[in-house]
């Protein structure tokens, strides 16, 4: 370990691992390009360099792309990339606020805290952790994205009902073409482009960027800019501190993220939306929360960027990606010559370790980098809303297009985001119906396994036993009941304030 | 805008909840899971609808639409904005994706700039063709993403 310490901080490895992490700081904060994307256009370049410093520039990539998601997230309320979804919920609240510094640098801190708990894992606990993850079947992975689904309860708005009928409607878009069982086509409706299914990122750009984008059009005549913005001096230890003001949402999060991270095909997504549900749960004062609570922000990045190294654990341990950019990772190593598994680790051990310190390396740099760029990056919204409008409206269809060069996703694009565009009018929060985007690509297949499986013995022994199993299960169902109880708490408190002022109004006429 | 807004959501949940059942098939491995989310949606409407019915009954007044002057003209600034996004989608294939990005910036920033001062009316004139080069060389050049060149264009 010690050995990949010094060959992580030689000066060679330190420039390439920092030119990674700038392409990476571009790539997430551009809809449409995602990490997998930029670390498999980087991989030809990676040729020239000795192997170590080849997957340390696309690690720092792969981990800056994690933070600089959040950055269009909070500014324009547009993810970068699905990872970034629950950073929206909270960081675009504090730009409106005018709190856009506090946002960025609170992302950031947190991005980099994120990234060392993950790259920690990945130093110490790689071995134990992957022990756990094997016990993951597709049931398990179906209870998981269940139990992901209750934070619907936290984004629902006024109406749990609301929220539920939006989460239904997110999951029938992702169910859109060939299905997982008997590959029949599905909902198509003569649409031959349909039968692909999709896009997951046309899907949220449609369901984020392109309201915001009528939002602002709408509102154009009564405010020239998203929000105010005076940068104020002081303001990265004063949000440091307000991030670590919370120590158990800080440790929680990273937890989290790095046990979704190490499951192959959760994610960095599923771990932010999860990690950010607990952050609303556990927390004493829930009602800043999608109002522009740091904490929200905090727990979604730190979740996120812990999951990027702790997707690099079943590559190392097992051979196994544990996330698309993981897969580029793997095959930038295969390609020369080296077999990610349990054998890499006897061969070269060195240069496991010295990839998991990069990875290390690389949150220390994403911080200092995005901390530096912060103010900088928040006087996009001082862009007047007649001109940012536009402009978000060319790189919503370059991010729809540029994932699969598709016209049809660009079309998909526009029509989704002017169906929601419509419904947040009729009460409906964006939220749930991209929670339900991302997460039926991982619920119905499992779903789909798990039924297959349970042919051979049955739906009870494949659903209901094990300890994993009903583990979630009780958690889901933990949750749900927590969500109806602080409802239920919060309208009687609600009652009761109004029947006391109305009292009051009337102690005061007499 | 919308006052109560009951009646409209249930429509909206039964219109998409009709749309997903017309489509189906035997399998239930293929179907249950769509199936299961449609009855999400559709619950939702029943409830809605329901909760409709209750309001008329008891007299209260639902589903008060207000329009007013300030709500009217945003519709139209909206109603512009899609249109222009609209012509701007079909034409991307035959002209090509960065001259109609820029044609559709340009007559976009020009609209939406209430205010005709010179200022105004440079910035709004720049931005979009600065905005554009940089956008091209980043994604052609640098990720090299191919976008529509345009039909109309000899080779």
């Amino acid at each position: 370990m010690y050995e990949g310490l010094m060959l992580a901080l030689t000066p060679s490895y330190l420039f390439w691992l920092t030119l990674g992490v700038m392409i990476g700081m571009v790539v997430g904060t551009l809809p449409g390009l995602t990490a997998t994307m930029g670390t498999a256009l980087l991989v030809p370049f990676t040729f020239a360099l000795p192997p170590g410093a080849g997957i340390a520039m696309l690690g720092g990539l792969y981990v800056c792309a994690m933070f600089s998601d959040a950055i269009p997230a909070c500014l324009v309320n547009t993810p970068g990339t699905p990872a970034a979804m629950a950073t929206a919920f909270d960081g675009h609240p504090m730009v409106q606020q005018g709190r856009g510094q506090e946002a960025i640098v609170g992302a950031c801190f947190a991005s980099a805290f994120g990234t060392l708990f993950g790259a920690t894992c990945y130093l110490l606990l790689a071995w134990p952790m992957i022990a756990v993850a094997l016990k993951f079947g597709p049931s398990e992975f179906f209870w998981l994205g269940i139990f992901a689904l209750t934070i619907i309860g936290s984004l629902a708005g006024d109406s749990i009902v609301k929220g539920l009928a939006g989460g239904a409607i997110g999951l029938l878009i992702s169910s859109v073409g060939i299905s997982h069982g008997n590959e029949v086509a599905r909902f198509t409706f003569g649409v031959p482009e349909f039968r692909g299914g999709v896009s997951l990122v046309a899907g949220l750009i449609g369901v984020f960027a392109v309201p915001q984008v009528l939002a602002m059009v709408a509102e154009l005549r009564k405010k020239e800019y998203i929000a105010e913005y005076k940068p104020k001096g002081g303001e990265t230890f004063k949000t440091i501190k307000k991030v670590l003001a919370s120590p158990v949402n800080i440790i929680r999060s990273g937890v989290i993220g790095s046990f979704i991270g190490i499951l192959p095909g959760a994610g960095s997504p599923i771990a932010a939306l999860v990690s950010y549900n607990e952050a609303v749960r556990w927390s004493k004062d829930k009602s800043q929360f999608g109002k522009g609570d740091l904490r929200g922000v905090t727990a979604s990045e730190i979740a996120n960027n812990a999951a990027a190294p702790a997707a690099m654990i079943p590559l190392v341990t097992l051979g196994v990606p544990g996330s698309s950019p993981a897969a580029v990772i793997a095959g930038a190593l295969m390609l020369r010559g080296l077999n990610p598994g349990p054998e890499l680790f006897q061969s070269d051990g060195t240069l496991v370790f010295s990839f998991g310190w990069s990875l290390m390396i690389a949150g220390v740099v994403t911080f200092i980098l995005g901390s530096l760029f912060a103010p900088l990056l928040v006087k996009i919204i001082r862009i007047p809303l007649r001109l940012l409008a536009p402009l978000i409206m060319v790189l919503a269809v370059i991010g729809a297009y540029a994932i699969r060069n598709n016209i049809f996703d660009v079309y998909f694009m526009l029509g989704l985001g002017i169906f929601v565009f419509l419904v947040r009018r009729l009460g409906f929060h964006p939220g749930p119906i991209g929670l339900g985007l991302i997460l039926g690509p991982i619920i119905e297949p499992s779903l789909v396994q798990a039924m297959y499986i349970s042919d051979a013995t049955s739906v009870w022994n494949v659903f209901f036993t094990g300890t994993v199993n009903l583990i979630l299960i009780a958690l889901s169902v933990l949750s749900i009941a927590f969500v109806v109880w602080t409802r239920r708490k919060d309208k009687i408190a609600a009652r009761e304030k109004t029947a006391a002022a109305q009292s009051a109004m009337a102690d005061e006429t007499e | 805008m919308i006052r109560n807004t009951d009646f409209l959501t249930a429509v909206v949940l039964f219109v998409i909840g009709a749309i997903f059942l017309s489509d189906g098939g035997e399998d239930i491995k293929d179907w249950a899971f769509p199936l299961l989310a449609t009855y999400v949606v559709l619950v939702g409407a029943v409830f809605f609808a329901a909760k409709f019915l209750f309001a008329t009954m008891r007299g209260r007044v639902a589903d008060l639409i207000e329009f007013d002057a300030d709500h009217k003209l945003a519709a139209k600034d909206v109603f512009i904005f899609l249109v222009v996004v609209l012509i701007y989608m079909s034409l991307m294939r035959t002209i090509g994706f960065w001259p109609t990005s820029v044609v559709m910036l340009l007559v976009l920033s020009i609209y939406l700039t209430l205010e005709k001062t010179r200022q105004n009316m440079t910035s709004a004139i720049l931005a979009p063709i600065i905005t554009c080069i940089i956008a091209y060389l980043i994604f052609t050049h640098v990720f090299y993403v191919p976008f529509p060149p345009g039909t109309i264009w000899p080779d």
